[in-house]
């Protein structure tokens, strides 16, 4: 006997938990900082971080133009040399700087990284800077400067920055002009006397030898490892560029919040998703899912060690400017006075834990976990709290929070397009 | 090398099988076997607007993202010239969420002006942010529409202009879905930590009531062999100079195929790069400069893309890379340099398979191919490749007169 199947009912579901095997197995061993990775997969990655970022630089660009340059040789290597060695051995690497740190990060097979690591070690350790690379950075750098002065999100976004900080190295936008004052005397001297004193850390597959990597001493914090900022603490309810020849309006918001560190982190957390951070947040369903006003809104915590914002974008049609504002608004009004549909706020809580347990299954994501620990100087058990926070968080919690930090009174918004029509 | 299992449903659905029990999230892909390949040419873009409203609900479940999300799932979509791809990754203990909701809106989609009318304005404004407010946003447009003349390969998925988004009626919509979105039309994959019996069983539970319809043949219009070089100046400005060059290449499957993809890697990729070495560090044309190839199943481009440093001319920058293509033409040899790229293939492969997803995606694509043993062949086509290949095919493909230029040349002061 079949029984007919009944669409209408959905399948039974269970809260999402964290998982049990977390698949990367990492400990952190030696007098240098090691996070060794088990080596469980065909792929493995090393990274060599420096605690050195935008927040650390004596001239404008020189840390990007540092970053851009490193690996274009040595005294005793050409760039073509280094680049050949670590092509052959079928490597792919990568140079991010953050506010506070720069990762330099090759990834290759667990059979050819082993011996990529030394190359990298020594390029890294003993870069040349030929003026010739320098100049090529240079004005890629400018002509990416000015490809970007294009675009309407990146105008909305440098006043922003512009209107929120303080702290001069991430208050203005690296111009064309500093770019072009880089020169390779200033560099030379700003690589060794503080690139190479910032102290550094170092992730590696388990089976690789820290003893046999040749590693420099770490001279530590002679730099001395500032990761704070200062804002400005100026609220610009609203500004707009105008920009003629823009067919749309990038719409930028900003407001101050917390970092990680804060208790409230997760649970703030939950209420920006329910609020913007996902696709069924009240900002996606309103602006987009009800009115099709966007291809997309959304909004995100940025935090950075100790501190952190809450941004919000969209790109827009100019004459909805207004409109969309007042919609932005009307949802923070909806958030605290629990006046929406609240079967959202178990599918935020659901949908973020989801998320957290699917990272686990993601060897880098995973990875990334611990690296986050260590440089944001969090606790130990950091990500099991966060899960259990969000886990836990009761509607009331949730709303105490967004009413603290999720405030229209304390949002900058940056508009940029063309002419209202 | 990817392990999986196969069966079909008697509809025709198409089903593969990939068992991980290490992780604890599961993925369900489905592959519609359509895209912009198979629209009309007066109501281009549907199949992305179509893709779009296949979130709007289905006849049982007004809401789908909401269920879904209460699981801890996510989703997405999306859509190129010739499919249409979607997926779900969910907590492996409450993976029947994602066969209750794929297979209803797969049996009966809801249909209103409502949601349409809104889709279509979420696509206006997709459009505009993605390609008109973007610099060199209409580049690809552009190269498109030169490179072909029959072949639906001319437009973008976006679609060639917003009146065909805006036009389309509710009836086409209902056509489409009739037309397309059939089991025996679909190839689904679930990969992660579910059995084997018990991916059958929610299958058939979930999937076998869905009505038969018609497999998308995918005839299309050959293109013909361009005899000329084919050239236009674009008209928008930009803050820096560019050019933006396209050949006719070989389909997927084609064994070139694999040759285009390396001879595109030898040529642009690192600073190791035949172009990089020449054109960026010796002689000082480019700040920065790119070739690849595209993925579609039928004969697709390989495309050169060239950022001019601001002191030169358009003209010497062009005449400059056509001097390099003649001597690489004639003068590879590098069986190192070939070496490398092959072992760079190898880490971007294994690179690729940590995720579950993307190994979804691939069964999915190599079966839609028509040769599910793909997913693990294909490296072997790209092992097999010597310099003689890459010479020979540089040699068949880089030539001025079968090439499609759109030039950057305005500037904003």
């Amino acid at each position: 006997m079949t029984t007919s199947l009944n669409r209408n009912i959905a399948p039974p579901i269970k809260q999402p938990e964290l998982p049990k095997i977390m698949p990367n197995s990492i400990k952190r061993n030696h007098e240098i900082t090691v996070f060794d990775i088990s080596e469980n997969e065909e792929i493995s990655r090393f990274d060599i971080i420096f605690n050195i970022g935008k927040l650390h630089e004596n001239k404008a660009g020189i840390l990007k133009i540092v970053n851009s340059t490193i690996l274009s040789g040595t005294s005793e290597k050409t760039e073509a040399e280094v680049n050949d060695s670590l092509d052959m051995l079928g490597i792919y690497h990568s140079i991010e700087q953050s506010l506070y740190e720069t990762t330099i990060t090759i990834f290759g097979t667990n059979a050819l990284i082993k011996d990529a690591i030394p190359i990298l070690i020594d390029a890294v350790f003993n870069a040349s800077f030929p003026s010739d690379k320098i100049n090529n950075a240079v004005k890629k750098a400018i002509a990416g400067l000015e490809q970007n002065k294009e675009k309407t999100s990146y105008l909305a976004k440098t006043l922003l920055n512009e209107i929120f900080y303080a702290t001069k190295s991430i208050k203005n936008e690296t111009t064309k002009e500093d770019f072009m004052a880089i020169n390779q005397a200033e560099l030379y001297e700003y690589y060794h006397q503080v690139f190479l004193k910032s102290s550094f850390y170092i992730i590696k597959p388990a089976s690789v030898d820290l003893e046999k990597l040749h590693l420099p001493e770490n001279t530590t914090i002679a730099l001395g490892i500032n990761k704070s900022y200062h804002f400005t603490r100026n609220i610009v309810p609203h500004t707009h560029i105008q920009k003629n020849d823009a067919v749309q309006t990038s719409i930028r918001g900003r407001c101050i919040a917390i970092g990680r560190q804060d208790m409230d982190y997760p649970i703030l957390q939950l209420a920006n998703t329910i609020w913007g951070g996902f696709f069924g947040a009240l900002l996606m369903k309103n602006i987009r899912e009800e009115k099709g006003l966007t291809y997309g809104i959304s909004s995100y915590l940025s935090p950075n060690f100790d501190q952190g914002t809450i941004e919000l974008s969209a790109d827009i049609s100019i004459n909805n400017i207004d409109l969309v504002l007042s919609e932005i608004k009307k949802e923070i009004e909806n958030l605290h006075q629990n006046t929406f549909d609240l079967d959202i706020f178990l599918k935020a809580k659901n949908y973020l834990l989801g998320n957290i347990a699917k990272s686990y299954d993601e060897i880098f994501a995973n990875l990334e976990k611990y690296k986050l620990i260590y440089s944001e100087e969090l606790p130990e058990n950091y990500h099991q709290t966060y899960f259990e926070s969000i886990k836990n968080c009761t509607l009331e919690k949730m709303t105490a929070v967004a009413k603290k930090y999720i405030r229209f009174d304390l949002f900058s918004f940056v508009t940029c397009g063309p002419e209202k029509q | 090398m990817i392990k999986f299992d196969t069966f079909e449903l008697e509809n025709g659905l198409r089903v593969i099988h990939h068992f991980n029990p290490n992780k604890s999230s599961t993925v369900v892909n489905i592959l519609y076997n359509v895209g912009a390949r198979d629209e009309d040419p007066n109501k281009t873009g549907f199949a992305h607007l179509f893709e779009h409203l296949m979130f709007g609900g289905s006849k049982n479940i007004p809401d789908y993202d909401g269920p879904l999300q209460k699981a801890g799932g996510q989703n997405n979509a999306f859509t190129n010239n010739d499919i249409t791809n979607y997926y779900i990754q969910i907590p492996s203990e409450n993976i029947e969420t994602a066969f209750w909701l794929e297979s209803d809106r797969m049996k009966q989609l809801a249909f209103s002006e409502k949601s349409l009318s809104v889709q279509q304005g979420v696509v206006i404004e997709e459009f505009k942010q993605r390609y008109l407010n973007q610099p060199y946003g209409l580049a690809y447009k552009h190269l498109r529409e030169l490179a072909y003349k029959t072949h639906p390969y001319q437009w973008q998925t976006i679609g060639k202009e917003i009146s065909h988004v805006v036009e389309a009626k509710l009836i086409d919509v209902i056509e489409f879905f009739n037309k397309y979105y059939n089991p025996n039309n679909a190839i689904m994959c679930v990969a992660g930590n579910i059995t084997l019996d018990n991916c059958k069983h929610l299958t058939t539970k979930w999937f076998s009531d869905i009505a038969k319809g018609e497999r998308n043949k995918n005839i299309y219009s050959n293109e013909e062999i361009q005899v000329s070089a084919r050239a236009i100046k674009a008209p928008q400005a930009n803050a820096q100079k560019a050019i933006y060059i396209a050949f006719h290449k070989s389909k997927k499957m084609d064994v070139s195929h694999a040759v285009e993809d390396l001879l595109s890697d030898i040529l642009s990729s690192g600073k190791n790069s035949f172009f990089y070495k020449y054109l960026i560090d010796k002689e000082k044309v480019f700040t920065s400069i790119d070739c690849f190839v595209g993925d579609d199943i039928d004969p697709g481009l390989f495309y050169i893309v060239g950022r001019l440093q601001d002191d030169i001319l358009m003209e010497v920058a062009e005449n400059k890379l056509w001097e390099y293509i003649t001597i690489f033409k004639s003068s590879f040899s590098n069986e190192n340099e070939l070496l490398s790229r092959k072992n760079k293939l190898l880490t971007a492969k294994s690179y690729q398979d940590t995720e579950l997803l993307n190994i979804a995606m691939q069964l999915c694509f190599a079966e839609n191919l028509g040769d599910i043993q793909f997913v693990n062949n294909e490296l072997l086509s790209y092992i097999n490749v010597s310099v003689n290949d890459i010479k020979l095919l540089a040699n068949k493909i880089l030539i001025k007169e079968k090439s499609n230029t759109v030039y950057y040349d305005n500037i904003i002061k």
